[in-house]
């Protein structure tokens, strides 16, 4: 097998089919449904998305006619384009969601995933708070829904943090820079950036002082005092109501307000969002607020949507989930001989009628292989037709 | 992987040259790590009040069990971060353990071993990541060869044209007839933490920073 990709096991297979039966139903209670996209898309499409500097991420290849093609690297891009040209007639909002893999290489992350398994969800044509809102309570609910305990959910501002920089007389170079590393997640070289400069939420770069995992309430009021731009205030507005939308919704959720949080898609404007639990290492849910995407389709309209990452997911339900367990294969195994198949056929037709979960089998294997395969496969009863009549075994009671 | 478990904070802890400053600075601030920690054979050890949990593990694979959350926080020389490129936070730089990323070339040749070439260059490391994006930032064109110690023979011997080592003193390099011509990096041990510990718990890092920054102030470390 090629680096990068993994095989699901029936087991596994299964807890990711029970996790997307169960978040499917999530995302329809909220009015959200179902579109696909293809798994390849033009790489000019994409590339309004990624970013032309990332384009070396993706998995690309040409067509008959040489044009360039992308696996695709996320799927906001490509519902982006979607909305914006065979939706485009269609009463506003649009709440969208889908499920699927998107491909990145994963540069110099040895053991990285380069196919990704995403749920998620878009919001599209509805602007302001109670959109960016609705979009964090449906993943809450979600992840809730899995039986997941403890997440918090922590909320940064691209808008906020680009009028900070601002304000704080970083040029555009040095911004860019800023935003680099708190990519990289590096404070010591973010202080050297700032050099004793004070940027509202950010400090002068040592991490202690940014205030994670302060009362929200809190960090807001003191945001509201340091930003005097237009822009800067609006965006402290605008992460004011966001935080007492998300209070409306009751979420259940920890919320940790961080200004360091930024993204990896350059196409988010507003507030973003990371979750977390802490028995895993990485986020299970990112997403925010894009305002331009649609725009650069052609179609002026803001958007919001998170995308829950499969693979976290299931590390996540595995350590702590404890109410989401796939049913076994099988609830019947029928044993027949060749000359009584048809019968066993019949038999095995009015039990899935019942709702259970049936194999057939000819009884011209030895029975001990009959047995592991039974056992494997989690049936309770072996099914046999003798002297004319059907006998049941349990399988617990034969070892 | 281990999950990162309710109260108790995790750190992983470099075995071999750190070790010693990393335990004095740790425990000055609280954070009392038992004696002899690292040098003995111990991997796993934590504290009787349940308050933390030391791993021990060869400096290159910190950064990994903190990404990954087996650890909520690490230290490790920047060195290894540089070339690992792992997903952790840089929260602080702990000053000690300083030493360079050199580019390093024989005295005779020091000159020319980087300007005026159109070829390509031949370079030994033990850190071919830090190499190959120092060369192409620099735009030479660079065949890296990876070794995995006494790099400092492979020029003497016409493996290689020039090295990128970590050098402290300086003397290794001396003693074999190199000099340093470029400085990559700067490096010394850094404060590292786990995406999501770091969020999920801000506050008690937080608390913990400052008293390191305290603590490393007064110490001239900073």
């Amino acid at each position: 097998m090629p680096a990068g990709v993994r095989d699901l096991l029936p087991v596994d297979a299964a807890l990711r089919d029970e996790l997307l039966t169960r978040l499917t139903a999530v995302l329809t209670r909220w009015g959200y449904r179902r579109v696909e996209t293809p798994t390849f898309e033009l790489a000019e499409t994409i590339l309004l998305g990624l970013g032309a500097a990332r384009s070396e991420e993706t998995y690309q290849f040409f067509d008959r006619n040489g044009r360039l093609l992308v696996l695709r690297p996320d799927f906001t891009t490509p519902l982006a384009r979607l909305a914006a040209s065979k939706l485009r007639a269609a009463p506003l909002p649009l709440r969208l969601y889908y499920a699927g893999n998107l491909f990145r290489r994963a540069a110099g992350q040895e053991g990285r995933l380069h196919e990704v398994p995403q749920i998620g969800l878009e919001l599209m044509g509805s602007n302001g708070v109670q959109a960016d809102a609705e979009v964090m309570a449906v993943a809450a609910d979600c992840l809730q829904e899995v039986g997941l305990r403890d997440v918090t959910l922590g909320i940064g501002h691209v808008g906020f943090l680009e009028s900070a920089l601002q304000e704080a007389g970083l040029d555009n170079h040095e911004q860019d820079i800023v935003r680099q590393r708190l990519m990289e997640r590096d404070f010591v070289a973010l202080q050297d950036v700032l050099d004793g400069r004070q940027v509202p939420g950010l400090g002068d770069g040592r991490p202690w002082e940014v205030g994670v995992g302060a009362p929200p309430e809190v960090t807001l009021a003191e945001l509201a005092q340091q930003v005097h731009s237009g822009p800067g205030q609006a965006a402290v507005r605008e992460m004011t109501a966001l935080w007492r939308a998300l209070q409306a919704h009751d979420l259940g959720v920890n919320i940790c307000l961080d200004l360091t949080l930024v993204r990896d898609f350059a196409y988010y404007t507003g507030p973003v969002c990371e979750f977390y639990v802490p028995y895993l290492g990485v986020p299970i849910c990112v997403g925010g607020r894009y305002d331009g995407l649609l725009g650069s389709f052609g179609y002026q309209i803001g958007a919001t949507g998170f995308a829950i990452g499969l693979n976290e997911l299931e590390a996540a339900v595995q350590r702590r989930g404890r109410d989401v367990a796939p049913d076994p294969a099988l609830d019947y195994l029928i044993v027949v001989a060749a000359g009584d198949r048809v019968l066993a056929l019949k038999k095995a037709r009015q039990l899935r009628a019942q709702g259970k979960r049936v194999a057939v089998e000819g009884n011209d294997r030895p029975r001990a292989e009959l047995l592991a395969y039974a056992e494997a496969n989690g049936a309770r009863e072996i099914i046999t037709w003798q002297d004319g009549q059907w006998q049941t075994q349990t399988i617990r009671g034969e070892r | 992987m281990v999950p990162i478990q309710g109260e108790t904070l995790t750190i992983a802890l470099p075995k071999g040259r750190l070790i010693g400053s990393v335990r004095e600075i740790l425990s000055a601030v609280g954070v009392e790590c038992p004696a002899g920690l690292g040098d003995d054979r111990r991997l796993l050890v934590e504290d009787p009040a349940g308050r933390w949990r030391f791993l021990v593990a060869r400096p290159v694979d910190v950064p990994t069990y903190v990404e990954y959350g087996a650890a909520d926080l690490g230290v490790v020389g920047k060195d290894v971060l540089l070339e690992e490129q792992r997903d952790v936070y840089e929260l602080y730089d702990l000053g000690v353990g300083e030493c360079r990323f050199v580019v390093a070339a024989p005295q005779e040749r020091a000159e020319r071993a980087l300007s005026g070439r159109s070829g390509t260059v031949r370079v030994a490391t033990k850190f071919p990541g830090v190499a190959a994006r120092y060369f192409q930032h620099r735009g030479i064109h660079a065949e890296v060869i990876k070794l995995y110690g006494n790099v400092e023979l492979a020029p003497l011997v016409g493996l290689a044209e020039v090295i990128v080592d970590l050098v402290s003193t300086g003397q290794t390099l001396k003693q074999n007839g190199l000099t340093a011509v470029e400085e990559i990096a700067k490096c010394s041990a850094r404060l590292i933490a786990n995406p999501v510990s770091y969020r999920i718990r801000g506050p008690e890092l937080a608390t913990l920073l400052e008293r390191v920054d305290a603590f490393c102030r007064e110490r001239g470390l900073q």
